[in-house]
C-alpha cells in the first residue's frame, strides 16, 4: 500500500502527476493486480470501492492513452490466460471508464470481451462439427481464441515449427472456421499459445502447464534422449533469443524438467539438454514459468513507443481537421485550438514538428505574405 | 509563341519611347541582329547532340568570362535566365537571360554581371533569388530537401555577404547539431525571414511561440547558450 500513499500525496501537485507517463502506467498496473485472480482476500464490495478510488485518480491523469495501452495489454493477458478474477468486476471497470471517457475510449476493450465470448461459442460448435469428430487426432484437446485485429494489442509474429499433431489440429480448425466465416484471414499467434502436457517421469506422472514454445521443445524429447542447442533450434525454428529464454525456463528455473549440460544460468551455443529423469515435485499439476524479466522491460518500452506513435497521428489528424474547417488560421490560434482538442500532455515543440511535417507533405502551406498564417491545401 | 514574346521584350529594352515608324523598324532590325548574335553565342557553347549548354559548356563559358563556375554571379545569371535544371541552359532560358541583361557578346555578358549583382541585392529581388537558389539545387525528381552540407555552402554563397554573422553562426550550428540531416524549403525561407526581421546578435525580438520553424527555435537557443 506504500505506492497508494505515494500517488495520493502527489495528487495535489497536478503538474507533477503529469510530469511523465509513469502515473498512467502505474494506475493501469495497480488495476491489473486488483482484477487478476489470486487476489482472493478482497470481497466484491471492497473491490468495487477500490475501483471507485482508482477512478478518482484516473481523472487527474492527462496521459489517458498511455493508461489505455497498458490497461489493454494487461486485460489481454487476463482474458487469454483465464486469469481474470471476475468477469463482472472487469465489466464494471469498463463501464466506469465508459462513463468517464465515452464509448470511443472503451470500444476496443469491449470488443475484446466480445471476442472471448464468441470464441467460447465457436469452440463449442467446433467440437460438435463433423470435421472435428472424424478427422481430429486423438489424445489432444484444443481450444482457440479468435481475436479481431485492431481490438487487441499487437503481438509480433513469431515463427515455430509445430509437431505434426498440432499442425493437423490447426488445419482442421481453420477449415472449420473458414467454412463458417468465409473470406476471413486467420493468423496463428504462436507467442500467445499455452498448453497442458501429460508427462511421465520415472518418479511419478505430472501435468505441466507450459507455453506453446515450451511445449514444442519438450515434445522433441519424446523421441530423443539428448539434444544439442543447435538440434533444438533446427527442429523448432524458434527465434534465437526466444529459444534461449525458453530453454532457460525449462532447465535453469525453479521447475527443471530438462537438464542442461554443462550446468549454468545462461544458455550457450555448445550446450546440450537431456530429459530430467530425477524430476520430482510435491504437486501433480505444475506451472513452468516463462522467463519474463527482460521481456517485460522490452514490452513496456514498445507499449510506450506505440502510444507516442499514435499521438503523432492524433496530432496530425487534429491539425488537418481544424485547418479543413478554418482554411486559413494563424499559428497562435491553431496552437490554442490544438491544446483544447488534444487530451494528452504535449509540448508546443511537438506541435510545431507535426505542423512542419504537414507542410512538408503539402497538407498545409505557410502564407506567402504572412509567415504567421497557415493555409489549408485541399 | 515564345519567340514573339522575347522579341517584344528585346524591343522594349532597346527602344526608348519614341513612336516613329522608321525608328521602330530600324530597331526591330537591330534587335533581330541582336537575337542572332545571342543565338549564335548559345550554339558556340551548346552540346551538339543535346542542344543544351551542359555542365561542360558552362565551364567553358565561365572560363571565357574569367569567372569561377562556383561564383555566386553564375547562380545570379541562372536566376535571370530562370534556368530550371542545375548545370544546363536551354536556348529559351539563354535568350531570356541575355536579353534581360542586354548582352550579346561574352565581354558584354561579363560586364553585365556587376549590375546583375547590384540588382539581385535589392531587397525586392533578394528574396526571390534566395528561394530560386534552393529550388535550383533540387536536382532529383520529387526531391524536397537538401542535405546539410550543401545547404551550408549555398547559404554562404547567397547570403554570406548580406548577413555574414547570422550565416556564419547558423552554418556552425547546422554542422554541430544532430537533429536535422536535411533542410526543406520552409526552413530555408524561415532563415531568410530570420535574417531580415530579428535583431542580431541580441535576438531580443525572437519569440519561439511564433511560427518560426523549429530548427530556428533550436538555433536561437543554441546561440543564447553560446552567448552566456
Amino acid at each position: 500500500m506504500y505506492w497508494w500513499d505515494f500517488v495520493l500525496f502527489t495528487l495535489t501537485f497536478n503538474g507533477l502527476l503529469n510530469e511523465k507517463n509513469r502515473p498512467a502506467e502505474l494506475i493501469a498496473r495497480f488495476l491489473d493486480e486488483k482484477l487478476r485472480s489470486g487476489n482472493k482476500g478482497t470481497s466484491e464490495e471492497e473491490l468495487e470501492g477500490t475501483l471507485d478510488k482508482v477512478l478518482v485518480l484516473f481523472r487527474f491523469i492527462q496521459g489517458k492513452d498511455v493508461f489505455e495501452a497498458f490497461y489493454k495489454k494487461d486485460l489481454a493477458k487476463r482474458l487469454l490466460l483465464g486469469k481474470s478474477a471476475s468477469i463482472d468486476a472487469e465489466k464494471s471497470m469498463i463501464s466506469r471508464l465508459k462513463t468517464e471517457c465515452g464509448s470511443q475510449f472503451t470500444n476496443k476493450l469491449e470488443g475484446m470481451f466480445k471476442d472471448i465470448e464468441l470464441s467460447k461459442e465457436i469452440n463449442e460448435s467446433f467440437k460438435q462439427s463433423s470435421q472435428a469428430r472424424t478427422k481430429l487426432p486423438s489424445g489432444i484437446e484444443m481450444s482457440v481464441h479468435v481475436l479481431t485485429t485492431g481490438y487487441w494489442p499487437t503481438y509480433p509474429p513469431m515463427d515455430v515449427r509445430l509437431p505434426h499433431e498440432l499442425n493437423v489440429y490447426q488445419d482442421i480448425f481453420k477449415e472449420f472456421y473458414l467454412s463458417k466465416y468465409s473470406g476471413r484471414r486467420l493468423m496463428w499467434q504462436n507467442s500467445l499459445g499455452h498448453c497442458v502436457l501429460k508427462a511421465e517421469f520415472p518418479k511419478g506422472k505430472k501435468e505441466l502447464a507450459v507455453s506453446l514454445f515450451q511445449t514444442v521443445v519438450l515434445m522433441l524429447f519424446n523421441d530423443a534422449e539428448r539434444l544439442s542447442f543447435q538440434d533444438i533450434k533446427d527442429a523448432t525454428s524458434i527465434e534465437d533469443k526466444e529459444l534461449r529464454r525458453t530453454l532457460q525456463s525449462l532447465a535453469c528455473g525453479k521447475v527443471r524438467v530438462l537438464q542442461k549440460l554443462p550446468k549454468g544460468r545462461d544458455v550457450e551455443d555448445g550446450d546440450s539438454f537431456v530429459f530430467n529423469d530425477a524430476f520430482t515435485a510435491p504437486l501433480y499439476r505444475i506451472k513452468v514459468n516463462a522467463i519474463q524479466m527482460k521481456e517485460t522491460v522490452e514490452e513496456n518500452t514498445s507499449t510506450t513507443e506505440r502510444v507516442f506513435q499514435d499521438r503523432q497521428y492524433q496530432i496530425d489528424a487534429a491539425i488537418v481537421r481544424i485547418m479543413k474547417t478554418r482554411k486559413v488560421l494563424s499559428h497562435t490560434l491553431l496552437i490554442t485550438e490544438l491544446f483544447q482538442q488534444l487530451k494528452f500532455p504535449i509540448k508546443p515543440t511537438d506541435l510545431k514538428k507535426r505542423i512542419e511535417s504537414l507542410i512538408d507533405r503539402e497538407y498545409l502551406e505557410r502564407d506567402k505574405n504572412n509567415s504567421q498564417i497557415y493555409n489549408y491545401l485541399a | 509563341m515564345r519567340r514573339a514574346t522575347s522579341k517584344k521584350l528585346g524591343q522594349s529594352n532597346s527602344v526608348n519611347s519614341s513612336p516613329a515608324d522608321l525608328f521602330r523598324s530600324a530597331s526591330s532590325k537591330a534587335s533581330s541582329k541582336e537575337s542572332e548574335r545571342i543565338d549564335s553565342l548559345f550554339y558556340s557553347y551548346a552540346n551538339g547532340s543535346s542542344g543544351l549548354i551542359d555542365p561542360e559548356g558552362i565551364e567553358t563559358l565561365c572560363a571565357d568570362m574569367e569567372v569561377d563556375h562556383t561564383d555566386v554571379r553564375i547562380l545570379m545569371l541562372a536566376w535571370k535566365m530562370k534556368a530550371e535544371k542545375q548545370g544546363y541552359f536551354t536556348l529559351d532560358e539563354w535568350r531570356r537571360g541575355l536579353k534581360a541583361v542586354r548582352a550579346d557578346t561574352i565581354s558584354k555578358l561579363k560586364k553585365s554581371l556587376v549590375d546583375l549583382e547590384k540588382e539581385v541585392m535589392r531587397p525586392s529581388n533578394l528574396s526571390d533569388f534566395y528561394s530560386y537558389a534552393f529550388r535550383y539545387c533540387l536536382t532529383e525528381e520529387k526531391q524536397k530537401s537538401i542535405d546539410i552540407e550543401s545547404i551550408c555552402e549555398l547559404l554562404t554563397l547567397v547570403l554570406g555577404s548580406q548577413f555574414p554573422s547570422q550565416v556564419y553562426l547558423f552554418v556552425e550550428y547546422l554542422k554541430t547539431q544532430n537533429d536535422y540531416k536535411v533542410i526543406n524549403m520552409d526552413q530555408w525561407m524561415g532563415f531568410f525571414r530570420f535574417c531580415n526581421e530579428i535583431s542580431f546578435p541580441e535576438l531580443s525580438n525572437y519569440n519561439p511561440e511564433h511560427a518560426w520553424p523549429l530548427v530556428l527555435d533550436n538555433f536561437v537557443e543554441w546561440v543564447r547558450e553560446k552567448q552566456n
